[in-house]
């Protein structure tokens, strides 16, 4: 529909049609109308009544960390709010934060600890214990198969959005007294592609810029590349919108559907799934053909220049090759290369649409170098970074050195999903124990092998919030007390922001904050000494943390948002905006950009051996995602090494290898002819709607109903092929098996790609469909980041 | 009289239905009083939002059809309440309101309504929901200046009079 000819009629039919649908907007109270204040309670009926107390809190949820003012009444949360004084969010906030109370007060939470004592899969199997026979046995346990099979067999999944004291701290200081090299967050399954390509070419992982209207919120030009921020970086994409609005600038989405922020872009590119980095290719050989590239910059600040642009030429990357690769017209390429190169305070911004898929690492160093070739680091408002990248050193608890135990075994891979083989199959070594937390039965890929590898432990934990479907599986189930109830320091935002959070009130039912949960196992490990009780409290915990850093609760509580921009390597270290400028760097590390030689590293010798001995290379050699490379002839990436071989170590020291690492060879396969004629669609994934982080948001009733059924978004075209409607159950058959989803007729997408949302799971209590990553093939992976290929598979679509 | 109103801007509707939770939070109910409208692309045109609260109608269809007079506007602001003492449940305001605005609680069985948030006005705040927007979307204040501002920026309103009158106004897409 064509808004500005949005007649009346038009309206009203969509707003009645709406209306019915949701069975009109109900319920609510007689006092809402009358002045304030109001007596009742939340949760009856009734407006929120005025708070005896406003704390200021960090929401639990996404990389945005917004500060908020937390209403409490009564020992009870009534009321969240925005907080005016945090220079982000301006006040603002999206759905989940709201929500985050309605997460606490929750009827489906894990209310004690359980113990599995029938058969994994079933309910019945599940019995309450006390916290004290858990860990006593859990950590007996843990001991045995240290003991049997060494300490690497112990593997640690703290996940990513949790407490950071508990789950970035204490956890590595398990990890230290433990000796296993297997602990790692949710990185790889996130955006560790986006890490580790800027810590290869930059020196350091952060992304350049911060979500304030001096830096990223006042740019000129921003190109959105699989980063759907309008669903996923909610309050940051308002103020760039905003602006937009304000004519102020331009925005770019380049996505294979119309995304919530396609739809406001001025422009939208449906790339075609897999290939966004010829788009960075094409525009940078264009650029140096119309000899665009910054030459000063790249004199002083660049090293690898002629080489990039000897190999772009030798491999024949220009736009007219993009635009068959990638389905975007080599004029637009063409022409958007060259507002790139013109405009000095001009974004690029990737985010988790690039990150999973084989090519994920060197595709964000193919962006990395566009930016890097046209001068767009060194200020505010410029520069390519990819979200999900902003953690920084916040301290930890020290360890006496006779204390720590180092690993004497390969760490095998960087992402947990490379552990399951040595789970299953017990080679090259036998991992035994298994620690969780998030959800790794909805997010990995390849679910079912995940199942069975739980089955050949000797001991599994999975400690959480919700009943989700691990709970079915592992051994023993910890409920655990998040964000309010536990108090701590918040997960980083993507722009280095952390935020303290108050106990604001008191552990419900008998879960326990994962800070408590760790320091008692920590105790019944035998290691009291260094887990003391003292360290329950979050502010003698943080102020332990952060002796030598800048992280200390007081610096946190003085501050108006309760929020800290790292990098603080020092007690007085001044909180630092923009990154990479030549006056302050990295704070803490040596020179305008860290990388040994002190400037963006395009191609070094040094970088030539790290990527070769795995059989790749710095320089950006184009290469697809496999099952689209089969389907369509492209180059793809051939696997010699498997998870149960010994493998290489990892020469990516700095950049992703964390100790002795185990890394994967591989080649890229030029293919002769295209295979796969069977799946006539690309299966792409990603966030269903801003309501939506993660399994556990489906477990609020008021915002798993803005997203309530996993969908097939599919074309019209396609979909009057097959005689499907909106609303009709389909099968989304791929090459690991099929899954179910509701049909969703959508224009706005390739005829020749599908979309299905990740994040839902048959346990959920409001929408219980079979996730997605069911059918993702946890071995291909990106031979750097390790991170999985979500988002280019290849399917087909039949009406169930 | 100088009546309030909300103003959508559907350009800067980033569809994150931030407004549909602080609705709930705030009024403490279970369904949200307004609704977002996503509105898909069509023939060529781009993904839109809409951001449906009451609209306030000058002459409200909802008050004309109510038997017991339960519906009434606020002399002072334009504001139109649900007096939910008076109301029958007998829904005649849901049939009669072109815009889908009017809720019912099924639990005590009595129309319900957006008020603006009449709670917070009353303390001097912005409904709830204006505040929060993340999208800069939503606006609050006179309707005179509201439009004023509106009309400086050289920005179109969607006509959405279905005779009411209706007080709530839309900022229409600059571009299709």
């Amino acid at each position: 529909m064509n808004d500005t000819e949005l007649s009346r009629r038009t309206f009203l039919k969509v707003t009645g049609a709406t209306a019915a649908l949701a069975g009109l907007p109900v319920s609510g109270p007689a006092q809402a109308v009358q002045a304030v204040p109001l007596a009742g309670r939340y949760g009856d009926a009734g407006a929120a009544p005025l708070p005896e107390q406003v704390i200021t809190a960090g929401c639990p949820f996404c990389q945005s960390t917004c500060s908020m003012k937390v209403h409490v009444r009564e020992g009870r949360i009534v009321n969240i709010y925005g907080n005016p004084d945090d220079p982000v969010t301006e006040g603002r906030l999206c759905p989940k934060g709201q929500a985050s109370a309605s997460m606490l007060y929750n009827k489906y939470r894990l209310k004690a600890p359980m113990k599995r004592v029938g058969p994994r899969g079933k309910p019945e199997s599940y019995q309450e214990i006390s916290w004290d026979q858990a860990l006593t046995e859990i950590a007996e346990k843990l001991k045995a198969v240290s003991a049997k099979h060494g300490p690497e067999a112990l593997a640690w999944w703290t996940g990513g959005r949790s407490e950071s004291q508990a789950r970035a701290g204490l956890t590595g200081t398990f990890q230290k007294l433990h000796g296993t090299p297997h602990r790692e967050g949710t990185g790889p399954f996130c955006n560790l592609a986006g890490t580790t390509a800027s810590n290869s070419i930059l020196g350091h992982n952060n992304p350049p810029w911060t979500y304030t209207r001096d830096d990223f919120g006042g740019a000129d030009w921003y190109m959105l590349v699989g980063a759907n921020m309008a669903a996923c970086k909610v309050v940051a994409f308002g103020k760039v919108n905003d602006r937009r609005v304000m004519g102020k600038a331009k925005i770019i989405a380049v996505d294979p559907r119309m995304s919530e922020t396609a739809g406001l872009a001025d422009l939208w590119l449906p790339i075609k799934p897999s290939t966004d980095m010829a788009l960075a290719l094409a525009m940078m050989s264009h650029i140096i053909e119309k000899d665009l590239h910054n030459k000063e910059f790249i004199e002083q600040k660049v090293l690898g220049f002629d080489k990039l642009k000897a190999f772009l030429a030798e491999k024949k990357y220009t736009p007219e090759w993009a635009e068959k690769v990638t389905g975007i017209p080599a004029a637009t390429i063409k022409q958007i290369a060259e507002e790139y190169a013109r405009t000095e305070k001009a974004v690029i911004m990737g985010n988790a649409g690039l990150s999973h898929h084989t090519n994920g690492h060197i595709t964000h160093r193919a962006f990395h170098m566009l930016a890097a070739i046209t001068g767009h680091y060194g200020k505010p408002s410029m520069g390519y970074g990819c979200g999900n990248n902003g953690a920084t050193p916040m301290g930890s608890i020290s360890v006496p050195d006779d204390r720590v135990v180092k690993p004497k075994r390969q760490r095998l891979g960087r992402s947990p999903i490379a552990w399951v083989e040595a789970m299953v199959t017990g080679k090259p070594y036998p991992i035994k124990a298994f620690i969780s937390t998030s959800n790794p039965l909805v997010q990995w890929g390849d679910i079912g092998r995940a199942e069975t590898a739980l089955d050949n432990l000797d001991v599994s934990v999975y400690y959480s919030m919700f009943p989700s479907a691990e709970t079915l599986y592992f051994d023993y189930i910890l409920p655990v007390s998040p964000w309010a109830e536990s108090g701590g320091v918040t997960p980083v935002s993507d722009e280095r922001r952390n935020i303290f959070v108050p106990q604001v009130i008191k552990p419900l039912h008998q879960a326990w904050p994962e800070r408590w949960i760790f320091i008692e196992l920590g105790k019944k490990m035998g290691w009291g000494d260094v887990f003391k009780d003292e360290y329950k409290d979050p502010i003698v915990l943080q102020r332990v943390m952060a002796k030598k850093t800048g992280f200390s609760p007081e610096r946190f509580l003085a501050k108006k948002d309760a929020a800290l921009r790292g990098p603080l390597p020092k007690p007085d270290s001044p909180e630092v905006g923009t990154l990479y400028t030549e006056k302050h760097g990295v704070p803490g590390k040596k020179g305008q950009f860290p990388r040994p030689s002190g400037k963006i590293e395009i191609w070094t010798e040094e970088l030539e051996k790290m990527y070769a001995a795995q059989g790749i290379s710095p320089l950006p050699e184009f290469y697809v995602d496999p099952e689209i490379g089969m389907k369509d002839g492209l180059p793809y990436l051939e696997y010699l090494d498997s998870d149960a071989d010994v493998g290489i170590t990892s020469l990516m020291k700095g950049i992703v290898a964390v100790g002795n690492m185990r890394a994967r060879r591989v080649r890229i396969k030029y293919p002769t002819k295209p295979e796969l004629a069977e799946f006539d669609l690309y299966l792409t994934t990603g966030r269903p709607s801003a309501a939506h982080f993660g399994d556990g948001t489906h477990w609020i009733a008021s915002l798993n109903e803005q997203s309530p059924d996993q969908f097939c978004m599919i074309h019209p075209e396609k979909a009057a092929k097959i005689g499907v409607l909106t609303g009709d159950t389909v099968r989304v058959e791929g090459l690991k098996g099929f899954v179910l989803a509701k049909a969703w007729v959508y224009e706005g997408i390739r005829k020749d790609t599908v979309f299905v949302p990740n994040t839902y799971s048959h346990r959920q209590p409001f929408s219980p469909w079979k996730s997605i990553n069911y059918i993702v093939d946890k071995d291909k992976r990106c031979p750097v980041s390790d991170q999985v290929n979500y988002k280019a598979l290849v399917c087909r679509v039949v009406k169930a | 009289m100088s009546q309030y109103a909300i103003m959508v801007d559907i350009e800067r509707c980033i569809g994150c239905r931030s407004c549909e939770t602080s609705c709930k939070v705030e009024n403490g109910a279970t369904k949200s009083r307004n609704k977002v409208i996503r509105i898909d692309p069509k023939a060529g045109s781009r993904l839109s939002f809409m951001s449906m609260p009451c609209m306030h109608c000058e002459q409200p269809a909802c008050r004309q059809a109510c038997p017991t007079g339960a519906i009434f506007k606020r002399a002072d602001d334009g504001v139109v309440l649900i007096d939910q003492s008076k109301c029958i449940g007998c829904r005649f305001c849901a049939w009669a309101c072109p815009y889908g605005a009017m809720g019912f609680d099924e639990e005590r069985h009595v129309a319900d309504k957006c008020t603006y948030c009449a709670h917070r006005l009353a303390r001097g705040e912005q409904p709830a929901c204006v505040t929060k927007c993340p999208g800069h979307a939503l606006s609050f204040g006179k309707v005179e200046a509201l439009g004023a501002q509106a009309r400086s920026q050289g920005r179109g309103m969607l006509n959405i009079d279905a005779g009411t009158k209706p007080s709530t106004f839309f900022l229409a897409r600059t571009k299709p």
